[in-house]
């Protein structure tokens, strides 16, 4: 190990003390307790999102029934759903993640610890603002994924939408920033020797799967904002004769998909550091289960209309949709058998970690297999939106991802508090749920006639079995989930001492106190495998051997003939260049949606008519040349140049000034010609007041938040230099983006309708 | 988590042995299963009132819902695709299985078994094999999904069909029949020999129309029109449904549809083009007509034969009282019911469109109640 002490490496850090009281859990910027606060919240909202599936149960038990009205009803299905993916499994993850990256890659914290406690409390906010339609009787009740035009206003009473549509944006949010940080932490904060092919696979699936979150959410921020635009300002985005519903479809499952990925793909993370430790083998293939996950991100982003088969988009496009379907089943089986091939030939401990881990498999083949069985098209057009759907995505939903949180639960929950869960307890809990969700869900595999969303059924449906057999089997899950409630009331209180490392596990998590000290480690760790605990325990068979293929010359200790520690970095870009860098990425999806409706739309209206095209190229070509002058800027400051960068970070403002100057002026000549958000002669002016003011208000926003960060930085000048430019590069990166990003606008919006002649 | 001594040991002491919690985790179980059962016959009891105003389907001798007894050319192929694809799941997941159940018995630690297990890192042919031969299997599946596709998205003589247009509204079905200038609602009759063709839209929301055993789904969506055929439908009478979430009365948008032989057929289509006509309805009928006018019902209700009933925005009401039920589906189709879905549509059907008339006095109720009854 170094003798560095974290202190000497990151010096800047000031005085290291941990806080204690209540209250400093409200401030904490400490990764532990804020994935702690995740998990607290998540648990909080699994309570409700629990008993709304409780009162759903007893509402279906029986044909005819009135417990709950239709409103009641479909309010309580909404909010489910909401609540289990966004508020829950989402933000367990997270949690698992913030709590156990930094430790798992040998850092001392996230790598922006204040932008990680904004996400947490921006989660528990938006979680509570989704609810606060409570209120006023306009909790969500327009399903989870909120079809347009349902969610418009001639169809609704109430403002639920609005809180649907605001609630996910928000959450998205926080979950964008989250991933942001997870990334940059895992590229930039990695211990040396932990390369890429040295990192625990936790730490491998968490990263795929923060850049599933940041390309794939802003889809639907940009569907939630088209809709909210719609219900306030009148814009006829999803409403009206020209609107395609189908499209706010395309956009939705665009996140919607990757988003199954993004509640999976960590839980396949622990999958596999639980089965290796418990059966006392390393993960069998550890490259291929790797390079699978990212298989698995990349194919998530192009399945997305498996969705929509029942759409009538053509044979052609379901076809191709089928295809990538069928091949992203490829890389998920692969895991599964890479997992087995785990346990084969080990000696297993059956502790309740291991027990949901090993429950987990044939409970996710059978959701997969349902998920490979509606990729045959005919076969989903018989069974779209029935309760086959239903049986398959809680088998791979709560079969799947909840069993591989339980399961995380139970393995790092000592490490947590520094308790052992009771195995007992969690003994009965597992049977408990194990059956009890087999019971719950299994007989919806024989209702594939019976439509989903539906508050009751008739008698003469024969339905009426399956679904009480599927309510009792949910009291049972009831009862499961009290006993693990218990569970952990009771071992937080007098549950076995933990220890550092009770499971005898590998990574480096555990060579840390139970639980550990806010700096995590005295001493940054050097790692040589992805088992840096195992090459310690056994230092005569350390892994590193076969991960490099090392011969080691017979006779010889292998210590004495370890390689060097590799080194990791240096890396190009500093960490909050990297922030920007990704977070310009996530803008640019959220673009392309606005400018994807542009297109689409584009066919309903003219605009050559209207637009100036002479007069905005000029103001752009000032945009653009802004961009120049802000680089001419920063090469005087890295010449220490101060007054000459002062000089042109002024010109750089100025040009972008008259940018937005122009932009204004446009607008308001568009006004005064009567074409508005919903305004306009005709209903293609209509259309066309829509996407334009949208698309480029959008832009002229960010326009202005960049000048806004520009005349900070001019505030602030005297603090820049050659050596301190960081605030100034990662600033003029967003300013780049915002000024090229124009260049697609200004094609698509000013150019393209010259080619095409309206 | 504050650091904190650990508290001494203590056991529960109602909970000690394991056998102990079994039972009592059992017992809180059965306590809570009967509880479900006990509060949903309860609910059930309490809100449902007499039987003759259960829904239509709480008959038993309403038509069922199958989806492994197809009936058409559009779904037979379906349910053989089925059959392939789930042998080959099943075996894949017995595969799973077994191997899991190996791994259990025979790789579980045993007491005394301390020392660490041969490490095995991966075998890259094996790792290469079983990538390639699921993607054998699902190649295979691919293949028969197109074909499947192919064959019923677009049959062979698709330019003699008999096409009926149908739109989804929330929460009725409308089914027009250009051919035959005939508008009909919630109920429909095909004939058997020949391919029918339906086009389908939404005049609001995003509906899902589907009768499992004729033909696969599609969604209706506004603006757009999208096609479904069935071909050599057997006789009989099918449900079917709306399977897109589309509002509170979303599980009422229930149909039926009665394949015909084409005589039949030919006859019902001739009936439904004919208006009412006064001759046909006895005098409380018509009092009761007299009541749909006054109360402008034809506002949103067309009734052919009747001068000024040619709304558009509710279901056509032309030979109503022939129909399977009211409302799709919430009521069977008689006056008393009748009566109680025009005093209070809401109170069956949960944001129904539909105003209330509950101020008509009750005769002009029963009055029009039969003459909805009598247009058959």
């Amino acid at each position: 190990m170094a003798t560095l002490t974290t202190q000497e490496v990151y010096p800047r850090l000031g005085p290291l003390r941990s806080a204690d009281g209540f209250l400093s859990w409200l401030h904490t910027t400490d990764h532990k307790r804020i994935g702690i606060l995740y998990l607290v919240f998540s648990g909080f909202f699994f309570f409700i999102g629990g008993m709304e599936a409780l009162v759903m149960r007893l509402q279906l038990a029986v044909p005819d029934n009135h417990l709950v009205t239709a409103e009641v009803y479909d309010q309580l299905m909404t909010m489910h759903g909401l609540t289990m993916i966004f508020f829950v499994v989402m933000p367990v993850l997270i949690g698992f993640a913030n709590y156990f990256v930094p430790l798992q890659i040998g850092y001392r914290d996230m790598a922006f610890p204040r932008l990680n406690a904004m996400s947490v409390w921006l989660f528990l906010f938006s979680g509570l603002f989704m609810y606060f339609g409570v209120f006023e009787g306009s909790l969500p009740d327009v399903g989870w994924f909120g079809y347009a035009p349902l969610t418009e206003h001639p169809f609704d009473q109430t403002a639920s939408a609005t809180f649907w549509a605001a609630g996910l944006i928000l959450s998205g949010a926080g979950s964008i920033a989250t991933a942001l940080n997870l990334i940059v932490t895992i590229l930039a904060h990695r211990c040396p020797g932990m390369t890429f092919r040295k990192m625990p696979m936790f730490v491998w699936m968490v990263l795929v799967n923060q850049f599933l979150i940041i390309w794939a959410m802003p889809f639907l921020t940009g569907a939630a904002v088209m809709v909210l635009f719609d219900r306030f300002f009148g814009t006829h985005f999803f409403i009206g004769p020209k609107a395609n519903a189908i499209l706010y479809q395309h956009l939705f499952w665009s996140l919607g998909h990757p988003e199954v990925y993004i509640l999976i793909l960590p839980g396949f993370g622990m999958m596999s550091e639980i089965v290796p430790v418990f059966s006392r083998k390393p993960l069998f293939g550890y490259t291929f289960v790797a390079m699978s996950g990212v298989a698995i991100g990349f194919i998530s982003f192009i399945v997305w209309a498996h969705h929509m088969f029942t759409v009538g988009m053509g044979v052609v496009p379901d076809a191709f949709f089928a295809a990538t379907t069928a091949i992203i089943a490829i890389p998920t089986g692969v895991k599964i058998l890479n997992w087995l091939a785990t346990m084969w030939g080990g000696r297993i401990h059956w502790t309740t970690s291991m027990k949901y881990a090993a429950a987990f498999i044939p409970l996710f083949v059978i959701g997969g297999i349902s998920g490979v069985m509606f990729s045959y098209v005919p076969i989903d057009w018989q069974t779209h939106d029935t309760y086959f759907v239903v049986a398959h995505f809680h088998y791979v939903m709560f079969g799947g991802s909840m069993f591989l949180i339980l399961a995380g639960l139970y393995y790092w929950f000592p490490k947590m508090t520094g308790r052992m869960l009771d195995e007992r307890l969690g003994n009965l809990n597992f049977w408990l749920i194990f059956i009890g969700f087999n019971v719950t869900f299994f007989p919806m595999h024989f209702l594939p006639t019976m439509p989903r969303r539906v508050y009751t059924y008739t008698v003469g449906s024969g339905w009426g079995l399956m679904n009480m057999i599927s309510t009792i089997g949910s009291m049972i899950l009831f009862a499961g989930f009290l006993v693990l409630a218990w569970n952990i009331y009771v071992s937080l209180r007098n549950g076995k001492v933990a220890g550092p490392n009770p499971w005898n596990a590998f990574t480096l998590e555990w060579a840390t106190p139970s639980p550990p000290p806010a700096y995590n480690f005295a001493a940054i760790p050097e790692v040589r495998s992805r088992r840096p605990l195992w090459d310690e325990q056994h230092p005569e068979a350390p892994d590193w051997i076969h991960e490099d293929n090392v011969t080691i010359p017979a006779g010889v200790a292998p210590s004495t003939v370890a390689p060097p520690i590799q080194r990791v970095g240096p890396h190009k870009f500093k960490p909050s260049q990297q922030l920007m860098l990704f977070f310009i990425s996530s803008e640019f999806i959220f673009f392309c949606t606005l400018m994807v409706m542009y297109t689409v739309y584009s066919q309903y209206f003219t605009s050559t008519k209207q637009l100036n095209i002479g007069l905005t190229g000029i103001f752009s070509l000032c945009l653009w040349g802004s961009s120049i002058t802000m680089i001419v800027a920063e090469r005087f400051l890295k010449k220490d140049n101060r007054r000459m960068f002062v000089t042109w970070l002024v010109i750089t403002i100025i040009l972008g000034a008259i940018f937005l100057g122009g932009q204004g002026h446009e607008y308001y000549d568009l006004w005064s010609h009567g074409y508005g958000l919903s305004t306009g002669g005709s209903m293609g002016a209509k259309v066309f007041g829509t996407v334009f003011f949208v698309l480029t208000g959008f832009h002229g926003f960010h326009v202005a938040v960049g000048l806004v960060l520009l005349i900070i930085l001019l505030f602030m000048s005297k603090n820049w230099s050659a050596k301190k430019d960081l605030p100034v590069t990662v600033i003029s990166y967003y300013w780049h983006f915002v000024d090229w990003i124009w260049l697609l606008i200004f094609s698509l919006a000013y150019l393209r309708p010259l080619v095409t002649g309206h | 988590m504050p650091s904190r001594e650990p508290l001494p040991v203590r056991r529960l002491r109602s909970v000690q042995s394991p056998g102990h919690r079994v039972l009592v985790a059992l017992a809180v179980a059965a306590g809570m299963v009967a509880l479900a059962i006990i509060s949903a016959h309860v609910a059930h009891a309490a809100g449902s009132g007499s039987t003759s105003t259960t829904p239509i389907g709480s008959d038993p001798s309403a038509p069922p819902w199958s989806v492994l007894d197809p009936k058409s050319d559009e779904t037979r192929p379906v349910l053989t695709l089925f059959i392939i694809v789930g042998v080959e799941s099943l075996i894949v997941f017995l595969l799973v299985c077994a191997a899991l159940f190996i791994n259990i018995t025979r790789f579980s630690h045993k007491p005394g078994q301390d020392a660490e297990p041969k490490q095995l890192y991966g075998n890259r042919r094996l790792e290469i094999l079983w990538t390639i031969i699921p993607a054998v299997i699902l190649l295979i599946g691919f293949i028969a999904t197109v074909v499947v596709m192919v064959e019923i998205a677009e049959p062979a003589d698709a330019a003699s069909a008999l096409t009926i247009d149908v739109t989804g509204h929330q929460w009725w079905w409308e089914f027009h029949i250009p051919s035959a200038h005939v508008t009909t609602a919630n109920a429909l009759q095909i004939p058997d020999n020949r391919l029918v063709r339906f086009d389908i839209t939404s005049a609001d929301v995003v509906h899902d129309f589907w009768s499992p055993e004729l033909f696969v789904q599609v969604n209706a969506t506004p603006n757009i029109t999208t096609t479904l055929y069935t071909d050599h439908p057997s006789l009989g009478i099918y449900p079917g449904g709306c399977y897109q979430f589309c509002g509170p009365g979303h599980a009422w948008m229930q149909f039926r549809i009665e394949v015909d032989t084409p005589s039949q057929f030919a006859a019902w289509v001739k009936h439904e083009a004919k208006p009412i006509e006064d001759t046909h309805l006895s005098n409380l009928a018509l009092e009761g007509e007299g009541v749909f006018l006054d109360h402008s019902c034809g506002a949103c209700h067309t009734i052919n034969g009747l001068p000024s009933a040619h709304g558009t925005f509710a279901p056509n009401l032309t030979h109503v009282g022939s129909r399977w039920g009211i409302a799709g589906g919430v009521l069977a189709m008689s006056i008393p019911n009748l009566e109680r879905w025009v005093t209070n549509p809401d109170q069956w059907k949960e944001g129904a469109k539909m105003p209330a008339f509950g101020f008509l006095t009750p005769s002009q109720l029963h009055d029009l109640a039969t003459f909805l009854y009598e247009a058959k």
